[in-house]
């Protein structure tokens, strides 16, 4: 069987918290307890050759999944997408056969590709 | 060239000041309201209601309660047997948000099967600020609030019962509405300057006859797909942080989805939010001196002859009134005022007025600064003069879906209920006559000194939480309303505000159940029940109609009050929702059951309306104003002794107005920064959304943070000082502007505290604060009223209203910052908010430090307030009394 996983477009992730939450109550999970996580880097000043701050910005929000989340079976099974994917409002997840989503990911920078190690 | 068009003027300003803008006409902003129109060849493909996997499925429009303003649809899972709510994820196949949802959606189930919700409806059993309560039946319930209305409004009159609510939606027009049963026109928020889109929305009434947004292709039910609409080449963001910050029927995330189709941004923000990090030019102004960017930009299109001629000659009135004030102004020392390089506001105008089409994402740091209306006027010039009003991909006025104009208006049947003698009692009225155009609501700064001076005798408040929300010196209000002799509130939480002032209380029902309408802008949807009732809540509609219609049937209360109403009555007129929505949808051919199973009603959208002669209600071409064009030198202004043309001042307090006080205040502080978390102060004791946000943050540049002593994480005082005037209304209102150190009142020094987040996200000289706080888990009781003080920033800020009576410098004040002291800290109350989750509790968490403990163990008696896991929810709810049921 192929396996399956989840094609982050993070350039474009602006850091709602959706994913964290769908999972949470998808899998009716304790407090502090995640199948994705959302981490935080930025925003901080590039420096410029003199090593003078610049109004460049890193500021990237990156969803970061862990070994809870299990691709929802239940809803795959369904037709229907994992219910992170479903509900990212900034539209950056992508949910399919790894095969598939390499060759998505060949095709744009600033994007990774998970694949839980159950799955 | 212009007059060979023949553009009629649309508007009568040829009467006395207090004649001008009193009639539906001249406020009617809703486009097309009232005819039928024709529907989009669009609907979902699956009913309203299915069956999946031994669950109901129900199709629905999220609005409030909890408040929302965006109105998503959702697919609800009920148990099949008891009609529980189970579930929910979001519609694909709604067009508005695509089955997308934020996490307060998310958390749902969290909030509807809350242990502490609200499920009976109340009388207090002790004396206001205790919590203690008696459950009373609805019966009982109605008739106190009915006696004790009747006896106030024929002793003092009905106007001086004031209905209060907080950001409403549906509910809106319907807490509106049971005043004018009632007879009072006093009806709003406690916002000063109303400084919550209000700023832009009669300025936009007043000189472009109606309102625009950026069109990112909302108006059609095939959204990106659809061949009529364009994607922006540009847009600014302006003074927004839209994905998080609750924008009005704008879905933050379309901006990324247009982003992704090539659209560059440019960025208006004080802070580097992800949206100035991810910007091609971002315009990192000095808090409160957005016009002065507006102008610059304005400026550089002018001279550099940078604007759409064409469009200018034809469509517009005082073109060369702005020009010449445009050239009064010196670049440079524009630049000067916001603090950003000469460069920036140039190659900012160039990319703005280059890109077509280009459009405007703006937020409410606009209405938050006293320069509120000025600074809208600006604004809305930049995407005027550069041809890209009412074009696809621009910024195009929206419309009363299907024709249906008042869900969330506030005003239906202001005009048709009230007489012309009662619709002048609302406050404000006179003095501030920008409060005709837009929503029909009271003057808030006028209000809270009508409630100090003893004139306010009843108070209705429907999901509202004033006085830890909106409220500024909420000192000053939370003293005013003890004033009142009796007070109602609806809710589905105790809240600060309920424990403080209310007499009843009465159990309102959420979106997921009740009926209701979602109309606004883009497309008309029903809002179905989707599940059982929890308790015995009734929606807003009900219970307004219940009481409303006691004051309609009463004759003898009518002619007591001399309440000679113009046409039918509020309420009695209908026996359910179900009849009162069916008539509110009448002219769109379908009934609420027929919407219902239709799904949403996309109405056919058009462009460039203004030369169809589809923006006004004459029919006429052009725009619904004086002049029938776009008006860029008001005319009305002039008619109401306003300044014509935008015009830069400073803000009330700061650096250049008052150098002494920024002595010791240096840190300019921005309120009101929002998360996903929270909608306002609402969602505290929902624990899959306090965990993300789990205490009030306020954000420090590592420079400022390492100067004050302060570390990540560190509980700070965010202190300055607010004179409180001892003047009456009438002075303030002849000198509302800009502050001085020697106006008057005594100093009184304000403070809160928040945990300091340290990041570059704000500059040096600013720190932005979160607002709305208040601690479900801490105690209900005065003096603590669910720890009101501890966090709530709004105490540091005034009630000064801008020139207009919009706008207030919320975004833009003075504070200090500095750590609090390690007894201090000690000192802050314990009770965890992890013991509103029944699970956690079942696992051992200690209520009051969150900590684990071994089962069977507590750390200490289980606090006040706190359901046992496992007990029925009415228990439950009876031990947040105090009392058992």
């Amino acid at each position: 069987m192929a396996r399956n996983g989840i094609l982050v477009d993070y350039q474009y992730c602006t850091g709602c918290y959706s994913c964290e939450i769908a999972c949470q109550s998808e899998q009716d999970l304790y407090l502090g307890q995640w199948g994705v996580k959302v981490l935080q880097n930025g925003p901080w000043p590039l420096k410029d050759a003199e090593g003078n701050e610049t109004d460049k910005y890193v500021y990237d929000f990156i969803p970061s999944f862990t070994l809870q989340c299990n691709l929802c079976p239940e809803r795959t099974a369904k037709g229907k997408k994992p219910s992170c994917v479903h509900h990212c409002q900034a539209d950056i997840m992508r949910y399919g056969p790894v095969e598939e989503l390499a060759k998505v990911l060949e095709q744009k920078p600033w994007q990774y590709l998970w694949v839980p190690p159950q799955g | 060239m212009a007059d060979e068009l023949e553009i009629q003027g649309a508007i009568d300003t040829d009467k006395d000041r207090d004649e001008i803008g009193t009639s539906k006409t001249e406020n009617q902003f809703q486009i097309g309201a009232g005819k039928h129109h024709e529907v989009q060849d669009w609907a979902p493909s699956r009913p309203w209601q299915y069956e999946e996997d031994g669950y109901i499925v129900t199709r629905t429009s999220v609005w409030s309660a909890p408040g929302c303003h965006e109105g998503c649809g959702v697919l609800v899972y009920s148990d099949k047997d008891t009609g529980a709510f189970v579930k929910l994820e979001g519609d694909p196949e709604d067009p508005y948000n695509q089955g997308r949802l934020c996490p307060r959606c998310l958390a749902f189930k969290q909030v509807i099967q809350h242990p502490n919700r609200i499920l009976y409806p109340m009388k207090r059993a002790g004396k206001r600020g205790e919590d203690n309560w008696e459950r009373i039946s609805w019966d009982e319930a109605l008739d106190t609030v009915e006696r004790e209305f009747k006896r106030i409004a024929v002793s003092y009159g009905p106007e001086t019962i004031h209905l209060l609510r907080g950001t409403a939606r549906d509910n809106q027009w319907q807490v509106g509405r049971l005043g004018y049963a009632i007879g009072s026109p006093n009806e709003y928020g406690f916002l000063s300057g109303t400084a919550c889109y209000l700023p832009r929305i009669s300025l936009m009434i007043m000189t472009y006859g109606g309102f625009m947004i950026a069109d990112m292709s909302q108006f059609m039910a095939r959204r990106y797909d659809d061949p009529a609409w364009e994607c922006p080449e540009c847009t600014i963001i302006w003074g927004c942080n839209p994905h998080i910050s609750n924008p009005d029927f704008y879905m933050g995330h379309w901006v990324t989805d247009v982003m992704k189709r090539g659209c560059k941004l440019i960025s208006v923000e004080p802070r580097v939010t992800w949206w100035a990090a991810r910007a091609d030019i971002h315009i990192q102004s000095r808090p409160g001196t957005d016009t002065a960017v507006a102008m610059a930009m304005l400026k550089v299109i002018i001279e550099e002859d940078l604007y759409d001629h064409e469009f200018v000659e034809y469509w517009t009135y005082g073109f060369e009134a702005l020009a010449e004030r445009c050239a009064s102004l010196d670049l440079d020392k524009l630049a000067q005022i916001c603090w950003v390089p000469r460069e920036k506001l140039v190659a900012a105008a160039r990319l703005f007025a280059t890109s077509k089409p280009a459009s405007v994402v703006w937020g409410l740091a606009v209405d938050m600064q006293s320069q509120g209306t000025p600074c809208a006027q600006a604004i809305a010039a930049l995407w005027t003069i550069t041809g890209n009003l009412d074009r696809p991909g621009g910024m195009v006025y929206t419309t009363a879906p299907m024709g249906v104009d008042p869900p969330s208006a506030g005003a239906w049947g202001y005009y048709d209920i009230l007489t012309a003698e009662q619709q002048k009692k609302r406050i404000g009225w006179a003095d501030y006559p920008m409060y005709r155009y837009g929503l029909t609501q009271s003057m808030p700064d006028m209000c809270l000194e009508e409630c100090e001076a003893g004139r306010v005798k009843g108070l209705w408040l429907q999901t509202s939480n004033g006085i830890n929300c909106m409220s500024c010196e909420s000192e000053r209000w939370y003293q005013a309303l003890k004033k009142v002799e009796f007070c109602a509130g609806v809710d589905i939480f105790f809240t600060p505000t309920l424990l403080a002032y209310a007499d009843i209380v009465l159990p309102v029902a959420t979106w997921a159940e009740k009926k209701g309408i979602r109309a606004h802008y883009y497309f008309l949807s029903t809002i179905n029940p989707t599940c059982t009732p929890e308790g015995e809540v009734l929606s807003d509609a009900e219970i307004n109609r219940r009481l409303g219609s006691r004051f309609d049937n009463d004759q003898e209360y009518l002619d007591t009050i001399s309440h000679a109403r113009n046409s039918e009555p509020a309420w009695a007129q209908w026996a359910s929702d179900e009849e009162c929505f069916d008539e509110m949808i009448n002219m769109t051919g379908y009934s609420w059951a027929e919407l219902r199973d239709r799904g949403p009603a996309y109405p056919v959208y058009r462009y460039y309306k203004y030369t169809t002669g589809d923006l006004r209600p004459d029919g006429g071409v052009g725009f619904n104003t004086p002049t029938g064009r776009v008006e860029l030198y008001a005319s009305l202004f002039e008619n109401f002794g306003y300044d014509p043309l935008p015009y830069i001042e400073e803000p009330g307090v700061g650096p250049n107005t008052t150098p002494e006080l920024a002595k010791e205040y240096p840190l300019i502080m921005i309120t009101g920064a929002r998360t996903t978390s929270f909608f306002h102060s609402e969602h505290r004791q929902i624990p899959w959304l306090r965990q993300l946000t789990p205490d009030p943050w306020v954000q420090i540049h590592p420079r400022t943070a390492e100067q004050y002593g302060i570390s990540e994480g560190d509980w700070v005082w965010l202190e300055n000082k607010v004179r409180t005037p001892d003047r009456s209304i009438t002075e303030s209102t002849n000198n509302p502007h800009p502050e001085d150190l020697n106006d008057g009142g005594e100093w009184q020094v304000r403070r809160c505290r928040q945990r300091a987040r340290i990041t570059y996200e704000v500059a040096e000289y600013e720190v932005a604060a979160q607002h709305g706080w208040w601690f479900p888990e801490q105690d209900p009781s005065e003096p603590s009223l669910f720890g009101r003080t501890q966090s709530f920033v709004n105490q540091l800020l005034r009630n000064k209203p801008g020139r207009t009576g919009f706008g207030a410098d919320l975004k833009c004040t003075l504070c200090k910052v500095y750590p609090c002291t390690p007894e201090e800290v000690a000192a802050l109350p314990k009770h965890h908010w992890r013991k509103f989750d029944r699970r956690e509790l079942a696992r051992g968490v200690d209520p009051v430090t969150g900590a684990y403990v071994p089962q069977g163990v507590s750390a200490e008696p289980v606090a006040q307030g706190v359901g046992t896991a496992g007990s029925s929810p009415a228990v439950e709810h009876a031990s947040l009394t105090g009392k058992e049921a």
